[in-house]
C-alpha cells in the first residue's frame, strides 16, 4: 500500500505581529501518512492543532517547517514548498477541502452550487446537474429547496450543501474538517456512505470528527495531535 | 515570490517603479498573471495599486522596470517598447478597463445600445442589425431591462451604469480586463449584486483579470490570488485564502485583522 499522503517533521508556528511578534506554536513534530482508500481521523482537544494540519496540507497556512508530499497523478508534490500556482492545480485535480461552514457566492441556486465543480472540470451542464441532483437526494435535502441559494438554509441544511459540493468531484485526497458539526443522526448516515464510498473507490481521507459514533463507523485509524506538540525543537532552532 | 517562473504568463511586470517628482507610486514591483487568473491587488488608499494598474493597462508610462505581454499565442513583449499605434490595438482588442466610476468608462450622452455598440464597431463590426442584437443580449447579460436600449446612461441609477459598463467592456470578449474598485461607488446592497454578475462571467468567459480594490471581502470572492501594497510595493503575495485566514507580513495582518473585525 502507497501513501497518498505523507506528512513529516511537519510544525506550525504563528507569528502575531500585532502582539509583539508573539510567537504561537501549535504543532511540532508531526509525522502521519495516509493510505490511498483508508480513513485517518484526528483526535484531540481543540486548540490542538487538528484543524491546523489539515489546513496546511491545503496550502491555506503556510507551514513553518517539515514537508507534506502529496500523491499528484504519479508524482509527489511537497505542499511545503509549492508555488501558489502549484497548490491552485493540486486543488482542481487531487485535494480537496471542506469545512463546517459554507461559502459561497450569493444568489446563486442550491443545484448549481454542487454542479459547479464538475462544470468547472469540464462537465456538460445536463450530466454535471444530474449528479447535483443525485448527491442532494442521497443527503436528504428537500428538492424544493434545490432551485433557492442556500442563503436562508438552517445550519444542517448548509452543511449538507456543503458536503454534495465537495463530494461531487471524486478527489483522491480529501481533507474533512468537522463537515458533519450540526447533521442528526439520518443525516450522518447518509454522509458515513458518502465516506464509505470515497474509500472503495481509493479516496485517502483525512478528517476531524467529534462525534465519537461517526468517528467509529469511518475511521480506519485515529491520530491523536497532542502527540505533535514538541515545541523545544522549534524554539531551539529558531 | 510566486516560485518558480512558468513561461506561459500572460502577464508580467518585473522592477516596475512609477515616481512622480519626490513622490513614489510604486517600487520595485513584480507579478505574475496566469490566463484565466483573477489577481487582486489590496491595500489601503495611497498604497500605489491604482497607479501600479494605471501602468499595467498602459494608461500610464512607469518611470522604470518591464510589463510584457503575451498577445495571442506569441512570445511575451515588452509592451513598453511597443509603438502607442500597437498598444492602442491591444488595449481595444485584447483588453478591457472597468473604472470605478462608471461615467469614466462611458459615454454618458449616448444611448445604451450605442455604448455597447461603439466597443464592437471599435473592432470591426459593421452590421447595424447584429450589432444591436449583440447589444441587447449583453445587456440581458448583466441584468439590464433591454427596454432601456435607448435611453442613455444619465438617466441610469449607479449600479445599472456599473452594469453597463462591465457590458461595453465585456462584449468584444477581451483576454484581460483591469478592474479598479468595480464595485466601489455602489450601495451595499447594489454591491453583491454586481459582483455576483461579474463572478458568473469572469468564470463563463474564462478571463483573466487584474483587479483593485480595498475590499477584502470584494477578493474573497472574485480572486484566486491575491497581493498586498503597502507604500508603493508589494509586500506579500499568495493564495487568496492564505492571506486572509494567515497573513504573514506585518501589514497584512492589520489589514486582514481591521477589516475583518468592522
Amino acid at each position: 500500500m502507497f501513501a497518498a499522503l505523507d506528512i513529516s517533521d511537519l510544525a506550525k508556528q504563528f507569528t502575531l505581529h500585532m502582539q509583539d511578534s508573539a510567537e504561537l506554536p501549535v504543532i511540532a513534530g508531526a509525522n502521519l501518512s495516509v493510505a490511498s482508500g483508508e480513513c485517518v481521523v484526528l483526535s484531540g482537544p481543540s486548540g490542538a492543532g487538528k484543524s491546523s494540519i489539515l489546513k496546511m496540507i491545503y496550502g491555506t497556512y503556510p507551514c513553518t517547517l517539515g514537508s507534506i508530499r502529496v500523491l499528484d497523478g504519479d508524482n509527489y508534490v511537497d505542499v511545503a514548498m509549492a508555488s501558489a500556482r502549484d497548490l491552485l492545480a493540486l486543488r482542481q485535480t487531487t485535494v480537496g477541502y471542506v469545512s463546517q461552514f459554507l461559502r459561497v457566492i450569493p444568489r446563486v441556486p442550491t443545484i448549481t452550487l454542487v454542479a459547479e465543480p464538475l462544470v468547472r472540470r469540464g462537465a456538460d451542464l445536463t450530466s454535471a446537474h444530474d449528479q447535483a441532483a443525485s448527491l442532494l437526494q442521497k443527503l436528504n435535502l428537500p428538492e424544493r429547496l434545490w432551485p433557492l441559494p442556500p442563503a436562508t438554509f438552517s445550519g444542517g441544511e448548509q452543511q449538507r450543501v456543503n458536503i454534495a459540493r465537495a463530494f461531487a468531484h471524486p478527489m483522491p485526497i480529501m481533507l474533512l474538517d468537522e463537515p458533519t458539526a450540526s447533521l442528526d443522526a439520518e443525516n450522518r448516515e447518509a454522509v458515513v456512505s458518502l465516506i464509505h464510498e470515497a474509500k472503495r473507490r481509493g479516496a485517502a481521507i483525512l478528517g476531524i470528527f467529534h462525534d465519537k459514533d461517526m468517528r467509529d463507523r469511518i475511521a480506519d485509524r485515529l491520530v491523536d495531535v497532542t502527540a505533535f506538540q514538541t515545541f523545544h525543537s522549534i524554539n531551539a532552532e529558531s | 515570490m510566486t516560485g518558480p517562473i512558468k513561461d506561459d504568463a500572460l502577464l508580467r511586470a518585473s522592477g516596475l517603479a512609477k515616481i512622480y517628482g519626490a513622490q513614489i507610486g510604486c517600487f520595485d514591483v513584480g507579478l505574475e498573471l496566469w490566463p484565466g487568473e483573477v489577481l487582486a491587488v489590496v491595500g489601503e488608499s495611497g498604497s500605489g495599486k491604482t497607479t501600479l494598474l494605471n501602468c499595467l493597462a498602459g494608461e500610464l508610462t512607469p518611470t522604470s522596470g518591464v510589463i510584457e505581454y503575451r498577445r495571442g499565442n506569441g512570445p511575451m513583449r515588452n509592451i513598453l517598447e511597443m509603438t502607442e499605434a500597437e498598444r492602442r490595438t491591444l488595449q481595444r482588442t485584447e483588453w478591457g478597463i472597468v473604472h470605478q466610476n462608471p461615467a469614466d468608462g462611458l459615454r454618458m450622452t449616448v444611448s445604451a445600445g450605442a455604448n455597447v455598440g461603439e466597443r464592437l464597431m471599435a473592432v470591426g463590426a459593421r452590421n447595424y442589425g447584429d450589432i444591436r442584437s449583440t447589444a441587447l443580449e449583453w445587456l440581458a447579460r448583466v441584468e439590464i431591462d433591454t427596454g432601456r436600449i435607448d435611453c442613455r446612461p444619465e438617466t441610469f441609477s449607479g449600479g445599472m451604469r456599473q452594469r453597463l459598463q462591465i457590458a461595453r467592456t465585456l462584449v468584444t470578449r477581451p483576454r484581460l480586463v483591469f478592474m479598479d474598485e468595480p464595485t466601489g461607488g455602489l450601495d451595499v446592497s447594489v454591491q453583491a449584486r454586481v459582483l455576483d454578475t461579474l463572478r458568473g462571467l469572469v468564470a463563463e468567459l474564462g478571463l483573466s483579470v487584474i483587479l483593485v480594490t480595498h475590499d477584502l471581502g470584494v477578493a474573497r470572492l472574485l480572486a484566486d490570488r491575491m497581493v498586498v501594497m503597502k507604500d508603493g510595493q508589494i509586500v506579500e503575495d499568495g493564495l487568496t485564502d492564505q492571506i486572509l485566514e494567515d497573513p504573514q507580513h506585518a501589514y497584512s495582518q492589520l489589514l486582514v485583522s481591521a477589516i475583518l473585525q468592522a
